[in-house]
């Protein structure tokens, strides 16, 4: 169905059955003197326009294609809505604009709006306007019927490429949309150019809670045939309930049998008086706590 | 080492450990300015005595005197701490059921500390062993409720307990953690008996002959650890390995030396050095504890220097410290002064503050400022 067709000079020439927006119903042909409460509504398909007894009449029952002769759309009855404008055109116009640019807003690629606007997103202003150009295009070329299943086309694979797209048949659509990895380009299908690359935050190391104290001993090594003198209570359930633990207490004490081992006081304290000065020197009163 | 590096972050080796100098350093200079402050507290007390009977020839006489009181020496005071660790050690098995060893190690140590940065010249140790003792319950998990406490202590009383006790705890510079050699005796005859068919001193002796052996040793051991090492300085001066060790060197010479060899047998060859200075340094700790055992065998002549001494005391001791209770007393009541002028003074601006407001005819206080501007 072709709506408008581009003429050799330049101008749009109005498809014969948009152009009457005549009070006249092109299906009952009831008019206002006939039927005082006439309402009109339009496709949002077609944007063809009836009286809102016809849509009654023609699309309770469900689908069913559009009265106005020639025109082969099938509709439902939710299709059929008021109009906002005036002029039929602009009616299609805006509603064409509205789903390229929300289709093609950055918030869907997960970005959000910088300090000093929308261009901040992009490496320089060229890419900026590149893209705001592309979005003209786009539109333009879907208004006035130029390279149309291309344009879709393009909108589509970018739809599908970035996870936007809800397929009412297929449930699983979304869960099939592609996971976006801390490098990569923000918009996985190319399509819009010259996006800053998202600074990834360094990866940070697990957090320590021992603070770099290790488990290991070089002294000893743990094994099940050092005793002590609590081995009687190893499989007691008294001990167990508890949450003693036999092995924890042998560990302990075979470390205290080696902490310090290899400390010599008077090498490592001898030289360095300043490294714990006696009390009694840095406050000769501080013992008097009456 | 870790385990070595571990020790080293302890508040033992932080704050409780010294070279042989500086320990006596510390103790001199310890000495020095209790001496000096007894000195000034004796002539303070004959000055308000003196001037209350109004005779100055007499106050300009007394005061030249003070100077010639002799006070005690850094050997005297540590004998007298001495002293008060053997009576720790007495007090074991006063109570219904005998404290463990551990807490009165615990208690004796705190003592000891508490004494480098005091002198008994200040503090009696009589007054603060309770207290030391009454401390180790708390901090090695004996608990022991301070009325069963003083029962079986003839004249102690709660607050005799309890007045030093902060005291106690800033002369510990509020760390209680004491690392016993005789925790580390445990692991390490652990250690031994693992490795007992490696050690060169049995050469085919059967598992159970071994077995009795290594036991016997590390029991004497252990009874030295909580005993005589408690007396002399060895905590300060050596780790807890070292000193448990040194024990079982004094116990069984060969058992210990050989368990050495095998120990640094197993080990790296990198830290092949240690092992001489480790030797040399148990050998060292050794002397100290067989120093104490010598010294122990003469009871009657420490018992006639331990008389002379107190008598001597007495007459040292400082006139202004000797009543613990009251000083505390005297403390928490100026505590609760200053507290309740502190009230008075702002109950007193409220006071005011409102009579003002009422002058005013503010009642409901001033106009608000900023608001709906």
């Amino acid at each position: 169905m072709a709506t408008n067709v581009l003429t050799q000079n330049g101008t749009f020439r109005m498809d014969a059955s948009l152009a009457s927006a005549s009070d006249v119903c092109p299906v009952c042909k009831s008019t206002a003197q006939t039927s005082p409460n006439l309402r009109f509504k339009v496709s949002s398909k077609c944007y063809h326009r009836i009286c809102e007894g016809c849509v009654d009449r023609k699309f309770s029952a469900g689908k069913a294609q559009c009265p106005i002769s020639g025109c082969h759309h099938m509709l439902w009855k939710r299709d059929w809505r008021l109009q906002t404008f005036e002029d039929i055109q602009v009616e299609r116009e805006v509603d064409i604009r509205r789903r390229v640019w929300r289709t093609l807003d950055l918030t869907n690629l997960g970005l959000v709006e910088p300090e000093g606007g929308w261009e901040n997103v992009f490496e320089d202003l060229r890419g900026y306007n590149d893209y705001l150009e592309m979005m003209e295009e786009m539109a333009m070329n879907l208004i006035t019927n130029i390279d149309v299943p291309a344009t879709n086309k393009k909108l589509r694979d970018y739809e599908t490429a970035n996870g936007l797209r809800k397929d009412k048949d297929d449930p699983k659509a979304l869960l099939k949309a592609p996971v976006r990895q801390p490098g990569d380009y923000p918009d996985l299908s190319g399509l819009i150019r010259g996006l800053k690359m998202k600074k990834v935050a360094p990866k940070q190391a697990a957090y320590d809670v021992w603070e770099g104290v290790t488990k290991q001993r070089e002294y000893f090594s743990l094994s099940a045939k050092h005793e002590s003198s609590w081995d009687h209570y190893t499989n007691k359930k008294a001990t167990m309930a508890g949450g003693w633990n036999v092995a924890d207490y042998t560990e302990e004490s075979l470390l205290r049998a080696f902490s310090g081992l290899g400390v010599f006081i008077e090498n490592e304290k001898g030289g360095k008086m300043d490294m714990r000065l006696p009390l009694a020197t840095i406050a000769p009163h501080a013992d008097d706590v009456f | 080492m870790i385990e070595d590096d571990t020790y080293r972050m302890s508040s033992q080796y932080r704050l409780w450990s010294y070279s042989p100098e500086q320990l006596h350093n510390q103790r001199v200079n310890t000495n020095h300015l209790a001496s000096e402050k007894v000195r000034a507290a004796v002539s303070r007390a004959r000055l308000s005595s003196v001037t209350g009977n109004g005779n100055g020839e007499q106050q300009q006489h007394k005061g030249s005197a003070v100077t010639d009181i002799e006070t005690l020496t850094v050997d005297e005071e540590l004998q007298i701490v001495r002293w008060g660790c053997q009576k720790i050690l007495d007090m074991k098995n006063v109570f219904d059921h005998p404290l463990p060893s551990h807490v009165i190690s615990t208690a004796i140590q705190y003592l000891r500390r508490f004494y480098l940065t005091n002198s008994p010249m200040t503090y009696h140790p009589k007054q603060i062993m309770v207290t030391a003792l009454y401390l180790a319950t708390k901090t090695e998990h004996h608990y022991t409720d301070i009325n069963q406490y003083c029962a079986p202590l003839t004249n102690v009383t709660p607050e005799d307990v309890r007045a030093p006790e902060f005291l106690l705890m800033q002369g510990l510079r509020f760390s209680l953690d004491v690392r016993h050699p005789a925790r580390s005796l445990e692991g390490g005859v652990s250690e031994i008996k693992l490795h007992a068919s490696a050690l060169s001193c049995f050469n085919g002796e059967d598992r159970a002959a071994v077995d009795k052996r290594i036991t016997k040793a590390a029991e004497t051991a252990r009874r030295l650890l909580t005993t005589q090492v408690q007396m002399t300085d060895a905590y300060f001066l050596y780790t807890p390995p070292q000193i448990y060790l040194a024990a079982l060197l004094v116990t069984d010479k060969t058992l210990t030396t050989s368990y050495i060899d095998h120990l640094f047998s197993r080990l790296d060859t990198a830290i092949g050095p240690i092992k001489q200075k480790l030797l040399e340094t148990i050998n060292g700790c050794a002397d100290l504890i067989r120093a104490e055992q010598s010294s122990e065998a003469d009871g009657e002549g420490t018992k006639k220097e331990l008389a002379r001494i107190g008598r001597k005391l007495k007459k040292c001791q400082d006139p202004e410290k000797t009543d613990i209770k009251a000083l505390a007393r005297a403390k928490a009541t100026e505590k609760r002064e200053t507290d309740a002028q502190d009230e008075e003074k702002v109950r007193k601006k409220r006071r005011l503050e409102r009579e003002r407001a009422e002058r005013d005819g503010e009642v409901f206080g001033p106009e608000l400022k900023d608001v709906g501007k």
